[in-house]
């Protein structure tokens, strides 16, 4: 490409940016634009004289369904403390987090179709309730007479079980 | 591939260049004022600047809306950091480097979601010599409109990169010179002549359609 081929086509690229050149807003904007800047600057400078619990106040105020979901949230979570520390504080499921030998891992149950807990008093094992053999047991010292409430009745069809009940 | 000196003079002149005499107190006096406290004297700073300013940020963006509030956030962080104003530049460079930064962070932050708002042409424009013969000679279809060709402008320049946009808009637009520029953009007039040139280059490249 020779230069003087080249050289019009850059004339042509002036002629274009003049159109920018033209390009206006709308007319009257500039005789406002100050005041606008003018006005967010004053507003900041009275947002920083507001105390922290009046801008918070301030910043919830025109915001009603924001101030009730967080009202909300808020109560939810401390119902829902107050129900974890109603089970924790309950005798019958304290004994039972005692005996459950699931939390100390030796015992894994899965639940078969036609199965159920039930709170016989009777100790039933059914093949679903599988045993750690290389763990001891350290249930047992506290076992009482009456088994956690968390076996499963066998249901009718019972295997032989595959562990030894001491 | 500067651009001639007809187009150059026009440029310059449709401009404010800041070798011109602001009316009213020097800058340095107002900025005094300002610093000090009197918000009157800093209103009369963003009357003086507010155009320029506004016209290189929608240049950059072809988005009025996003100008406008661009253009408000620079003169408001302006105020804000006014006290850590050294004076080591004038006010003009030191504004014009907020709106500039301000300006190239928001396109890279939506750059894929940039969309045009375009300012409508004054009624200068049809009486322009340069846009009359663009329109009669240049074009392939001569009964293309000077909208058309606005859009297919500004939709050419937003795809140079924020750098080379700016430095088209502050010199062949604005009519700002090398060294203003390199003042503004902490580089030296090398640099920004070199990426004048690539910026025209890639411009024309993008327009070869419609130019002869």
């Amino acid at each position: 490409m020779d230069f003087h081929s080249e050289k019009p086509a850059s004339i042509e690229l002036d002629k274009w940016l003049a159109i920018k050149r033209h390009e206006q807003p709308p007319p009257g904007y500039f005789l406002d634009f100050s005041d606008g800047v003018m006005a967010r600057i004053q507003a900041g400078k009275e947002r920083k004289k507001v105390s922290w619990w009046n801008r918070l106040w301030l910043d919830f105020n025109p915001k009603p369904v924001l101030i009730t979901s967080y009202g909300l949230t808020v109560s939810a979570l401390f119902l829902f403390g107050m129900a974890l520390a109603q089970l924790n504080e309950d005798p019958d499921s304290s004994t039972q987090a005692e005996l459950n030998p699931f939390e100390s891992g030796l015992i894994t149950a899965t639940t078969l179709p036609g199965n159920r807990l039930v709170d016989s008093g009777n100790l039933v094992r059914v093949d679903t309730v599988i045993r750690n053999p290389n763990q001891e047991s350290s249930m047992y010292p506290v076992l009482s007479s009456s088994p956690p409430a968390f076996f499963i009745e066998s249901s009718p069809r019972l295997q032989k079980a595959s562990f030894q009940v001491k | 591939m500067a651009s001639t000196p007809a187009t150059k003079n026009k440029a310059q002149a449709n401009s404010k260049p800041e070798t011109v005499a602001p009316e009213g107190p020097p800058d340095s006096e107002l900025l005094e004022r300002a610093q000090g406290g009197e918000l009157a004297a800093y209103d009369q700073l963003v009357k003086r600047y507010q155009e320029r300013v506004y016209a290189t940020i929608y240049h950059m963006t072809a988005n009025h809306e996003d100008a406008n509030d661009l253009a408000q956030e620079t003169f408001i962080k302006a105020y804000q950091a006014l006290r850590s104003f050294k004076g080591d530049s004038s006010f003009f460079t030191w504004v014009y480097r907020i709106a500039v930064n301000k300006t190239i962070n928001f396109i890279k932050q939506r750059r894929k979601r940039l969309h045009m708002s375009l300012n409508d042409l004054d009624f200068n424009a049809e009486n322009d010599p340069d846009l009359v013969a663009l329109i009669s000679d240049y074009t392939p279809r001569r009964d293309v409109s000077l909208n058309e060709l606005q859009e297919k402008l500004n939709a050419a320049m937003l795809k140079l990169s924020e750098v080379h946009r700016l430095v088209l808009t502050l010199h062949d637009i604005q009519g700002m010179p090398h060294e203003e520029i390199g003042r503004i953009l902490e580089c030296n007039t090398g640099t920004v002549r070199s990426r004048l040139f690539y910026a025209r280059q890639q411009l024309q490249a993008y327009l070869s359609d419609y130019l002869k």
